[in-house]
């Protein structure tokens, strides 16, 4: 028996109106208590096969074995009843209602008269948690937790259902530091506990450390799965991607020109003080900043989102009086924001329309039409520069398209306009390597057609990779600046954390 | 700074728990000064009776809107209600009867948009929109559009009752069925799934939440209680026209958006909140009129009502939570 694994998928098949997304999957999870890793671009299939696996979608040909017993889940329910629990990449939880409602929504202890029990519930949630070692009240609201503490419900959900085994999507993408090592941990007991896991992510570090096994998927096809310690960081990337990309951050020469963008003393109230810095066109200036610098609030200022307390903005040496989006917009300003999804696509629209939205004004012909033919040629020149991986761009709505492909569309809408000045925050949050490449890569074009760019993220080796220099921000001040050659990942962490003396991550 | 902000959200958090209160006080307050009658014992049993109707309809209501749909067929229901109840009073049936009949007149026309709804998957504004026309269609052309009166036994037993000689029937009707509403509501895993399926549809059906089913029966209990509520209204006001309850279903949707019951899905509660929504909507009507205030005035303020209750309820949605 010690030899029938966990969880074996074999020769698994799905297809979405006529296009495979996956083929022939074999995979099997062999130990109990080990962890998975899933690594492949967005796009690749894994949202697809652990959907299957949830029950959430039926496979079209093919087996799952459970411990050697055929599983074929029907529903979310019968996933529950297997012992699988899948945690997406968005939360599953009702915001508005307690930690213990939301753990016994489906069946609830102590409700045999039929009526719900909030003592029973509470206390046994109590435990559930305590069992996590978290010490919470779980009669608290879930809206007022952190991305980190939401989680942790999530998992203790699943393990209430007594699952087996736990796939996690994409876990870390919304958490800070602290929370990710406290996430690690918990997985590690369960692992020692006999649940396995698959874990699903794009940062490949965190893959390498924490799971036993790695399963490369690439266009719907398992390419290899192996040992850990037979696997290296560029080996996954040149099986993800299918080639090799030799510099992760291809930077380019510049010739940067005039100030384009200057600010001078900004000030809003409760985000930043006294910020100034100015950015040439045909460079990418960094910045750097952990979570709740107030990097995006600053971003957000400048683009006329967030009321201006006092300071300066200049554009081409011009003040801006009132910045506002209309007149940005207007003037050759895109500001790609952090929620891509919440507030750049139109989900039921196609994928052309989207792209084509932010650059309608320049493909108006005579009385105002739209030239189809040019908005064909622009829309499909960037869904090759980006690499968007859709079959139809004309009949595919955005809302089914990839989490990265969707960034991708929202990004190259915005590149589609050839602004003066593009402001882009966290760009390549949750994109598989493979897309980071591409958008690194855009924006290098962009730059060096004379576009200004200023690049916010928390990643600092994409900073230190693509950008001609780096500000740095703490606590809502501008700790510092950095020119190319001295680039340091020491000394931009030091920057960033300048004035914090306790560890305090702002949660959202 | 936080401390500021600290501050600042617990007042807001009190205005959203105890405004309510705060405003009913006043508009008591406001009326009484007007007409010293208004603050009697007679006028809040008075006020409690005018209420019964639109608080039962507004309980049913709760159920459509928490779990994030809209029934606006509800005026017309209760206008079939009352005069299927009516036409088979007037033929001798008896109270238990009429009971049951209103409550099957109320359970057919909401089964009808809750299958519309939850299995063909119609937008919920649009089919009871249609059903607003087609139900009140067919109550007319059982009156070939006469008034009906519901002068008889079962009228007078329902509208003139008093327990001990001093609650009237109709509020303890309106009571056990707040009473009934809350505890199913709040205290089951049916109730708690509506709050789940107003706040995240999609989430609630990936944990295995019978999202459908319990569409349909939302609708199902809105048209029941609107039933009811079409028998007590009939039986209130003994005389039921071809305009009977026309327009009610706004008053009943204020009234629970009022007392903090979200358009958009996923919070509020039968008690205390639509109650104390109806009470303040039915305390204005009661009070203008013991003010002996013009008829145009009623309709301006109502608009202004309805705006306020939408924009406390935009107000509230903000953010995050929706």
């Amino acid at each position: 028996m010690a030899d029938t694994p966990v969880l074996q998928l074999i020769g698994l098949n799905k297809s979405f109106s006529g296009v495979q997304v996956l083929k022939n999957i074999d995979l099997s999870l062999v130990m109990k208590g080990s962890i998975l890793g899933l690594v492949g671009e967005n796009g690749a299939g894994k949202s697809t096969m652990i959907n299957i696996l949830g029950g959430v979608l039926q496979k079209d040909s093919g087996a799952i074995l459970l411990e050697g017993v055929p599983y074929n889940p029907k529903n979310a329910k019968d996933a529950d009843k297997a012992g699988i629990a899948l945690i997406h990449q968005e939360l599953n939880l009702f915001l508005n209602m307690t930690i213990a409602e939301n753990l016994y929504l489906v069946e609830s202890p102590g409700s045999k008269t039929g009526l719900l029990s909030y003592r029973v519930m509470n206390r046994e949630a109590q435990k559930e948690l305590r069992h996590v070692g978290i010490d919470i009240n779980p009669a608290t609201l879930v809206e007022s937790l952190s991305m980190g503490m939401r989680q942790m419900v999530e998992i203790v959900k699943a393990l209430s259902k007594k699952a087996r085994i736990v796939v996690f999507d994409e876990p870390t993408t919304s958490l800070s530091n602290n929370e990710k090592r406290h996430l690690f941990t918990i997985i590690r007991e369960l692992s020692g506990k006999g649940i396995s896991m698959i874990y699903i992510s794009h940062t490949l570090d965190d893959v390498l450390e924490l799971c036993d096994e790695v399963a490369v998927i690439r266009d719907g096809s398992i390419i290899g799965q192996s040992p850990t310690r037979e696997m290296t960081k560029s080996g996954m990337i040149s099986m993800m991607v299918g080639r090799k990309l030799d510099h992760m951050f291809p930077f380019v020469e510049k010739r940067p020109g005039p100030i384009v963008l200057r600010v001078e003393d900004l000030c809003a109230q409760k985000a930043f003080r006294n910020v100034s810095f100015s950015l040439r066109s045909g460079e990418i200036l960094g910045l750097f900043g952990l979570m709740g610098a107030g990097r995006s609030e600053l971003a957000r200022a400048i683009y006329g989102v967030d009321p201006v307390e006092s300071g300066r903005i200049y554009f081409k040496e011009h003040p801006v009086r009132h910045p506002a989006p209309e007149w940005w917009v207007e003037n050759g300003m895109a500001y790609i924001t952090e929620n891509r999804r919440e507030e750049g696509l139109l989900m039921p629209k196609s994928v052309k329309e989207n792209l084509v939205l932010a650059n309608l004004r320049n493909l108006r012909r005579r009385l105002g039409a739209v030239d189809a033919r040019q908005e064909e040629r622009e829309s499909e020149s960037v869904i090759q520069r980006l690499s968007i991986k859709t079959y139809d761009k004309a009949r595919q709505t955005a809302r089914m398209l990839s989490g990265g492909n969707q960034q991708k569309v929202v990004i190259g809408k915005w590149l589609m306009t050839q602004p003066e000045v593009l402001i882009v925050d966290e760009p390549t949050r949750g994109v598989d390597v493979g897309a980071k490449f591409d958008i690194y890569n855009h924006l290098n074009d962009m730059a060096r057609e004379g576009s200004a760019i200023l690049f916010i993220s928390s990643e600092m080796e994409e900073l230190i990779g693509v950008c001609d220099r780096i500000i740095v921000m703490c606590s809502g001040t501008i700790t510092g600046e950095l020119d190319r050659i001295d680039f340091d990942q020491e000394r931009l962490l030091t920057l960033a954390i300048r004035s914090i003396k306790h560890e305090h991550f702002a949660v959202e | 700074m936080s401390t500021l902000r600290l501050s600042r959200e617990s007042i807001y958090n009190a205005f959203y728990k105890y405004g309510l209160f705060i405003v009913f006080f006043l508009l008591v307050l406001i009326f009484s000064s007007f007409n010293s009658n208004f603050f009697s014992a007679a006028n809040a049993v008075n006020l409690l009776q005018q209420s019964a109707s639109t608080g039962i309809a507004a309980a049913g209501l709760v159920f459509v809107l928490v779990s994030g749909g809209i029934d606006i067929s509800m005026g017309s229901t209760i206008f079939l209600s009352s005069v299927i109840v009516t036409t088979f009073a007037n033929k001798g049936v008896g109270i238990a009867g009429s009971f049951a009949i209103a409550l099957a007149c109320g359970i057919a026309v909401g089964s009808m948009n809750g299958f519309f709804v939850s299995v063909l998957n119609v937008v919920p504004l649009i089919v009871t929109l249609a059903s607003l026309y087609i139900v009140r269609g067919v109550a007319l052309a059982l009156t070939g559009v006469q008034s009906l009166f519901f002068f008889n036994k079962v009228g007078d037993a329902v509208a003139y009752t008093r327990i001990g000689g001093a609650i009237p029937v109709v509020v303890v009707i309106l009571v056990v069925t707040l009473f009934l509403v809350q505890v199913v509501l709040n205290r089951t895993l049916f109730g708690r799934q509506l709050f789940a399926m107003g706040n995240n549809r999609i989430g609630a059906r990936i944990m295995g939440i019978k999202v459908n089913r319990n569409t349909f029966l939302t609708y199902v209990i809105s048209g029941a209680l609107s039933g009811l509520a079409g028998m007590v209204s009939g039986a209130q006001v003994g005389a039921i026209t071809p305009t009977f309850a026309e327009g009610q279903e706004f008053i009943i949707i204020t009234s629970a958006i009022l007392g903090g019951v979200s358009l958009f899905g996923g919070k509020g509660t039968a008690f205390p909140g639509a109650f104390l929504g109806v009470l303040i909507v039915m305390c204005i009507e009661n009070g203008l009129v013991m003010a002996g205030a013009n008829m145009y005035v009623y309709t301006i303020i109502r608009g202004i009502v309805i705006f306020f209750a939408v924009m406390i309820d935009c107000m509230r949605n903000t953010g995050e939570l929706r």
